[in-house]
Order: structure tokens, then C-alpha cells, then sequence
């Protein structure tokens, strides 16, 4: 994954596979609040009637998901790291069909 | 009654019954024939593409936190993919009529383990085709999306992701 020149290693393991850790940086957050869209939640709606999958909403939270990531890179980029361990998701919903996702690891310095 | 009635009073008659029944029932009807239907064609398709990947039983998903065997690794990378489901309008029915007697609902379980391995299957074939060999270290996490009691939406939304660090040997 890239963010803007830094080159940054991302893994939701402890160490990163096949490189050595040589400093922490603390705590990078990143995270993004969305609403559902008006016309998107009638088909939704639609769609519900026979079940399955809701493509709107996969996509809309693809979408954030990754702005989220994103974020959690710009973080740990302007501590200086080149570098995310242990990264998580979380989601938790806020009222009225609002959505926030969170991504949260340690920036490092791997070699 | 002493006369038969007539043709028009019959029709009349299945129309005022009809319609009213046709509009209370036929949503759900539709929900729980097509429903079903269109869920079963899903599973289908999915057992396909698994039996796809790989050729012979080999899945490249695991949930250690270091690969097995101890190859050189050249680079990995975080991915991702997710699934929104959400069970139909039958299913919601009988899951209500389930939870007054409690127990088991199998309405439910298809549909939700549908849902989990799609989102598997969907990080394989993504992790195959951005070049990767295997993913370690993998997490599947649910939430609710929407659909508080309160609320008018009534759609009810579960979003399942599934992650991992993708890895490819030397």
C-alpha cells in the first residue's frame, strides 16, 4: 500500500513477514463516519424482500473502509514510520442508518 | 338465496376478497418462494468458485500468525473484502415466530453461512489474482449495520469482513 511517496508495509500480524521491527511509534487511528444514501436504501429495501446481498452497502462501506485505512496511513506516515503492525477494524453504527468505521495499528520502523 | 347469482357478482366478489389478500400476502409469498430460490442459485455458484480455487483442496486462508512452512517471504500486504446480507422478508417473519418459542432457527443459517464464505471466497480469489500465495493471520468480523428498533428503516443489514496479511514466497 501507498501513501503519497512514503512506500508503508501494512499487516494485521505482529511482525511483518520477513522483515525485522526496529522502533515503535505508537498508535495510528484513522476513521470515517458515513451515511447511507436516500435512493440506495430504497433498493436496499427492495432487495430485502427476497434477501441476500446488499451490493450498495457492500460498496459503501468498501469505500469507507478504505478512506478509514487511509487515514490510519497518513497517520503513521507523519510520525515517520514506514510501516503498520497489528491493524484492526471496528465498525459501530450511529444513529439513524450512520455508519462509522475505524482502523487503528502501530506505526513502525521495519528494515 | 333464491336466485343463483350471476357471473358478475361472482367475479366481483373474488375481486373484493382477492385483492386485499393478494396485496397482505402476495409480498411475503413472493419473499418466501422467490427468496428462497434466488439464496439456493447464490450457494450454487459459490460452491462452484470454491471448488475452483486451487484445483485440488488447497486453501491459501489460514489464521496462524506465521505461515507454516519457512520459505523466504518476499512481501505481504493487509486485504480485505466484505459482504453486506440481509435476510428476507420470510426469514425475518419466521425468525420472529422462532423467537417466541425459542430454540433453534434455521431460517437463518444458510443465509448467514452463505454470507461468511462468500466474503472468504472473495479474499482468495482476490489475493490469487493480485499475485500473492497465501493470506496468514485472518479475522472475520461482524456488525449490524441500521435497523434500530426505533427507527422507520426497516431494513436489516449485517456486514461481514473478512482480513488478513497477504504473503508471497521467494
Amino acid at each position: 500500500m501507498t501513501q503519497g511517496q512514503v512506500q508503508l508495509v501494512v499487516s494485521n500480524t505482529e511482525t511483518i513477514p520477513g522483515m525485522t521491527i526496529v522502533q515503535s511509534l505508537g498508535l495510528a487511528t484513522g476513521s470515517t463516519v458515513r451515511a447511507k444514501h436516500i435512493g440506495k436504501d430504497i433498493l436496499a429495501g427492495f432487495k430485502n424482500i427476497i434477501g441476500g446481498e446488499l451490493k450498495a452497502y457492500t460498496e459503501l462501506l468498501s469505500e469507507a473502509r478504505n478512506e478509514a485505512l487511509n487515514r490510519m496511513l497518513a497517520d503513521a506516515a507523519a510520525r515517520g514510520a514506514n510501516g503498520v503492525v497489528n491493524v484492526r477494524f471496528a465498525t459501530s453504527s450511529v444513529a439513524g442508518g450512520a455508519a462509522e468505521l475505524f482502523a487503528y495499528g502501530t506505526a513502525v520502523v521495519v528494515q | 338465496m333464491a336466485e343463483v347469482a350471476n357471473e358478475g357478482d361472482v367475479l366481483g366478489l373474488i375481486l373484493a376478497i382477492g385483492i386485499p389478500v393478494l396485496l397482505t400476502f402476495g409480498p411475503i409469498a413472493f419473499s418466501a418462494i422467490y427468496g428462497s430460490y434466488y439464496q439456493k442459485g447464490k450457494m450454487k455458484k459459490l460452491l462452484e468458485r470454491e471448488k475452483g480455487v486451487g484445483g485440488s483442496f488447497k486453501d491459501p486462508i489460514s489464521n496462524l500468525s506465521t505461515p507454516v512452512n519457512n520459505q523466504k517471504i518476499l512481501n505481504s500486504s493487509l486485504m480485505w473484502e466484505s459482504v453486506v446480507i440481509g435476510p428476507s422478508w420470510w426469514q425475518m417473519l419466521l425468525g420472529w415466530i422462532g423467537s417466541i418459542f425459542g430454540g433453534r432457527l434455521n431460517a437463518f443459517t444458510d443465509t448467514y453461512d452463505w454470507a461468511r464464505r462468500e466474503a472468504l471466497q472473495r479474499l482468495r480469489e482476490k489475493v490469487i489474482s493480485s499475485n500473492f500465495d497465501d493470506v496468514i493471520n485472518l479475522r472475520i468480523e461482524t456488525s449490524m449495520m441500521s435497523s434500530s428498533n426505533k427507527s422507520k428503516d426497516k431494513t436489516a443489514a449485517m456486514e461481514i469482513v473478512a482480513y488478513g496479511t497477504a504473503i508471497k514466497y521467494e
